[in-house]
């Protein structure tokens, strides 16, 4: 690790500890994940996810806010330490909401390879992964309470 | 349970235990002077037959009971009941039927069991093993000072109430105590002491039958039996060298009374003071063997006495005192502790019904026969120095047993760790839904469908599943077809097995990765030309797993592979080496040995990991690398204390104290991964499951490391893998074997000049939480 890098990575590792998905695994394993993943900025009212478009990465929010949506429907609002598209690095196929930046935000893009790569070591990513999918579909079951119609 | 509720819990209970001493206390008064005073001791055999009858008896419908209905409603129904009959004897013995005292001679002992198994009970439901160890003797010792008042009350009530019948009105006040308490602790820990139904996963409970046939509940009756037969004989010395010492009545009424007293304060003192001490520093080991194998030197004592200077010399009146008060603190202070926790490795809808059979039956008839065999050896005009000598043989006998119940207390303890929740056959071939579901997976379209209906189908083998294989294995899916014909192959089919052997090799490079997963999910042991393609298949995380499950397959022809890749193995180490050793699971332990021993103390600590836990699997003969093995536990212990000690001394930030965090977890497997190679992988692989668990299977998993670990292995082992203890705790465990410990400075993390830290991403921390300190000294400087 180069001097300058290193800083980066501890911070972009020190984010993706935050993130539900990462929080069981090990800082120097993340560290490779950290090192390969992209970092973007997204101006308010920029869409970065589009509804349907087949991807293979999710996004981890460093800074600023976002809004998972279908449409003008808001499913939810996200905030740094969240992960948002992580269906697509499992199975990629066509993306099922869109996703907005709400404020001036901070990305990392991790790709689905990298997060194979960890998950062939690292029995603590796929429990990370199956906590998401969980909360994913709670919070599923209850948007669908909330609007009266059975959760898929 | 909170950090709390224990205490709670065992304050509570040494209430309960303090009334069930002082109601038994009295009772044991009145009856002894009312039933001596009616009859005389000459009828004393009879009820000790009577005891054992009345014992089995009332043990019996307590184990059933409590399998129907909860301990707590058990427990207040008997020591109700108890109460009643107090009730109803002081009523008859108001109206003159002194006969009644008969009865109630008999229940003192049976009483006492079962007052023990209701608290014993309660007590293993709210604590577990590690707690127990520590709890179990300040709650008996509740029964010893609440046995040490009644003897104190007993006879300034005597002199208040004028009638020695009177006193079993107290003795009801204090059942009224005992049965109260017991529903107080039925209202705070309801949700633990009532499950008597609820049955994990809902499989179906072992039979009692079943349970006492097997060899280590079996034991604890025979340790339990002996137990009290030896407590009975050398309590019979005592009176009979007493008796003879001191033939007028005052004189000897005077000296039990004062023996009595000393008896209870050496008890209690031993409860409050050494007991709890003892039984954390030697464990169970102490608590079961120390009892009778004190009782047997003292009885041994006895004989040498005996026969040197004569049954009447003092010597041996002071011997039978010493044994009886030794059986007596050592029964309180360790061996009912540790029956007790020895419970606990019982499934725990099991253990009271088991505890009540095993103490509510065993001891009173341990009781009966004693006081036959007593019976028969003074009709038979034996000798007190025979008597001594009879007393020396079922001491003997019981210690032995104690060794055997704890060596077999090991075995039991690795089993009760490992028994599953699921069951091996969880589906249910014969049910037509269950077969529908299957016939429908293995008519999918979609090869995922069939290859899990295959999966499931080995179940159904016996359901003439053969022809639905035969179908899939000329499947046109290669997928399918490699899944069948594995199946085919396992069964013993030769043509389905050299089919196979084509299969895997024209679709082990196949570009579908599912289809690659499944020709590497059936390599077997022959296909050993095939490393160099599995071996490849190791660089795709899609087929990595296979790969690393197909090279444990291949034995020893995957170790010159591994050799190879060591040798080249820089730092860090590149996952393809860690997943190639972490492959070898089927080697020859002398030549998994030869490649892997080398490389135990790598300085990428994460191929020291896989390495260990290599060694573990293929069961190399650990004697033959002691000293590696010793080395490397010593360097890990001492390394976990630099890391707890960094991070007392620089409370670091979040980031910093992450990585350190991950380097103790890293320590802690690779101290189990060692452990395993010393003492086995399906222990110690149990052992780690159970350390995860925040319950029972912790403090299970700690007691198993406790009794598997030789003094030095648990000294340096156990604070580096008791990830529950506090830091300051682990550290002051390692500092007082270690001469470590010393904190690092931030810039000592970033330079390691002595090479101790090793870790790349330790360093980049520290340098990230240096260069942060100094931004903000620089900003506080502006």
């Amino acid at each position: 690790m180069q001097a300058p890098d290193q800083q980066l990575v501890v911070e972009r590792v020190a984010v993706l500890h935050r993130v539900d998905l990462f929080a069981g695994v090990p800082g120097r394993t993340l560290a490779a994940v950290a090192a390969t993943a992209e970092e973007l900025s997204v101006e308010p009212g920029a869409t970065f996810i589009e509804h349907g478009a087949v991807e293979d990465c999710l996004y981890v929010v460093i800074s600023g806010r976002v809004r998972v949506h279908r449409g003008d429907r808001t499913l939810i609002e996200l905030d740094p330490g969240s992960a948002v598209g992580e269906l697509a690095v499992l199975v990629p196929e066509p993306r099922s909401a869109s996703v907005t930046a709400l404020e001036p935000t901070r990305l990392l893009r991790v790709h689905k390879a990298v997060l194979d790569e960890v998950l062939a070591d690292r029995p603590e990513l796929a429990r990370g992964v199956i906590r998401s999918l969980v909360a994913r579909l709670r919070a599923n079951a209850d948007h669908a309470a909330a609007d009266g119609s059975p959760a898929g | 349970m909170t950090e709390r509720q224990p205490r709670r819990a065992v304050a509570l209970l040494a209430a309960q235990a303090f009334a069930f001493g002082l109601s038994e206390s009295l009772l044991l008064i009145a009856a002894n002077a009312l039933f001596l005073g009616a009859y005389g001791s000459k009828w004393l055999p009879l009820t000790y037959v009577a005891i054992a009858v009345f014992g089995t008896l009332v043990a019996a419908w307590i184990a059933r009971t409590v399998r129907r209905w909860p301990l707590p409603r058990v427990a207040i129904f008997a020591e109700a009941a108890v109460a009643l009959l107090f009730l109803a004897a002081w009523a008859i013995l108001a109206g003159g039927g002194v006969w009644v005292s008969a009865p109630l001679l008999v229940l003192f002992p049976v009483l006492l069991q079962i007052g023990f198994v209701f608290v014993g009970g309660q007590a293993g439901r709210l604590l577990d093993v590690q707690q127990l160890k520590t709890g179990f003797p300040r709650i008996v010792s509740g029964f010893a000072i609440g046995f040490l008042v009644g003897g104190l009350v007993g006879a300034p009530l005597l002199s208040l109430f004028g009638s020695t019948h009177d006193l079993l009105l107290v003795a009801v006040g204090a059942q009224v105590v005992f049965v109260v308490l017991i529903g107080l602790a039925d209202g705070w820990f309801g949700d633990r002491l009532r499950h008597v139904e609820a049955r994990p996963a809902g499989l179906p409970r072992p039979s009692l039958r079943w349970l006492l046939s097997t060899r280590f509940v079996v034991l604890l009756i025979a340790y339990q039996f002996l137990s009290a037969a030896g407590t009975y004989m050398v309590e019979f010395l005592l009176f009979d060298r007493a008796s003879a010492r001191y033939p007028e009545t005052g004189d000897l009424a005077s000296f039990l009374s004062k023996f009595t007293v000393v008896l209870n304060v050496v008890d209690i003192l031993f409860l409050a003071l050494l007991a709890g001490a003892l039984l954390r520093r030697y464990g169970l080991r102490l608590g079961i063997a120390a009892n009778p194998a004190v009782v047997t030197v003292l009885a041994a004592a006895m004989l040498v006495a005996v026969v040197v200077s004569g049954s009447a010399a003092l010597s041996v009146f002071v011997l039978v005192a010493a044994a009886r008060v030794a059986d007596v603190s050592l029964t309180d202070g360790t061996t009912r502790t540790s029956v007790n926790t020895a419970f606990q490795l019982l499934p725990v809808e099991e253990r009271v019904a088991v505890q009540a059979t095993v103490e509510g039956i065993g001891v009173p008839v341990a009781i009966g026969a004693t006081g036959v065999l007593l019976f028969a050896l003074r009709v038979f005009g034996v000798p007190t120095s025979g008597i001594v000598g009879v007393t020396v043989g079922v001491c003997a006998v019981w210690t032995a047993t104690a060794v055997w119940l704890y060596r077999d207390y090991a075995r039991a303890l690795a089993a009760a760790l490992r028994r599953r929740l699921l069951p091996d056959d969880a589906l249910d071939p014969q049910h037509p839904a269950t077969a529908a579901s299957l016939h429908g997976l293995l008519a999918s379209e979609d090869g995922r469908d069939v290859r899990l209906g295959l999966d499931l189908l080995p179940g159904m083998w016996a359901a003439g599943a053969r022809d639905e294989l035969s179908r899939l294995a000329a499947d046109p899916r290669p997928d399918v077809r490699l899944s069948a014909l594995a199946r085919l192959a396992r069964e013993g089919d030769a043509d389905a097995r050299d089919r196979l052997g084509e299969e895997v090799a024209a679709h082990v490079r196949d570009p579908d990765p599912s289809v690659r997963a499944e020709a590497l999910a059936a390599v077997t042991a022959t296909d050993t030309a095939l490393v160099g393609e599995v071996v490849a298949a190791l660089d795709d995380p899609e087929t990595a797993g296979a790969a690393v499950e197909a090279l444990g397959r291949l034995g020893d022809a995957v170790l010159p592979v591994v050799t190879a890749a060591l040798a080249e193995a820089g730092e860090p180490v590149p996952p393809r080496t860690l997943r190639l050793v972490r492959a070898v699971r089927s080697a020859s332990p002398e030549n998994a040995a030869a490649c892997l021993v080398g490389h135990v103390a790598h300085p990428d600590r994460e191929l020291g990991l896989a390495v260990l836990s290599a060694l573990a699997a293929t069961r190399v003969h650990a004697v033959s690398h002691e000293a590696t093995l010793d080395q490397t536990l010593r360097e890990d212990a001492e390394h976990a204390a630099r890391c707890l000690a960094t991070l007392a001394a620089l409370e670091p930030s979040p980031v910093l104290e992450r990585a350190l965090r991950d380097e103790l977890d890293l320590l802690r497997d690779r101290v189990l991964a060692l452990l395993a190679v010393l003492h086995g992988a399906e222990t110690i692989d149990a052992v780690a499951l159970g350390l995860r668990d925040e319950g029972e299977r912790r403090s299970l998993a700690v007691e198993m490391l406790e009794v598997a670990l030789d003094r030095d292995e648990a000294a340096l082992g156990l604070p580096v893998v008791r990830t529950d203890l506090p830091d300051a705790e682990r550290l002051s465990l390692l500092k007082g074997v270690l001469d470590a410990g010393r904190p690092a400075t931030l810039s000592g993390l970033v330079e390691d000049d002595e090479g101790c830290w090793r870790s790349e991403w330790l360093r980049a921390c520290a340098a990230y939480e240096l260069r942060t300190a100094r931004s903000i000294a620089g900003s506080i400087g502006a």
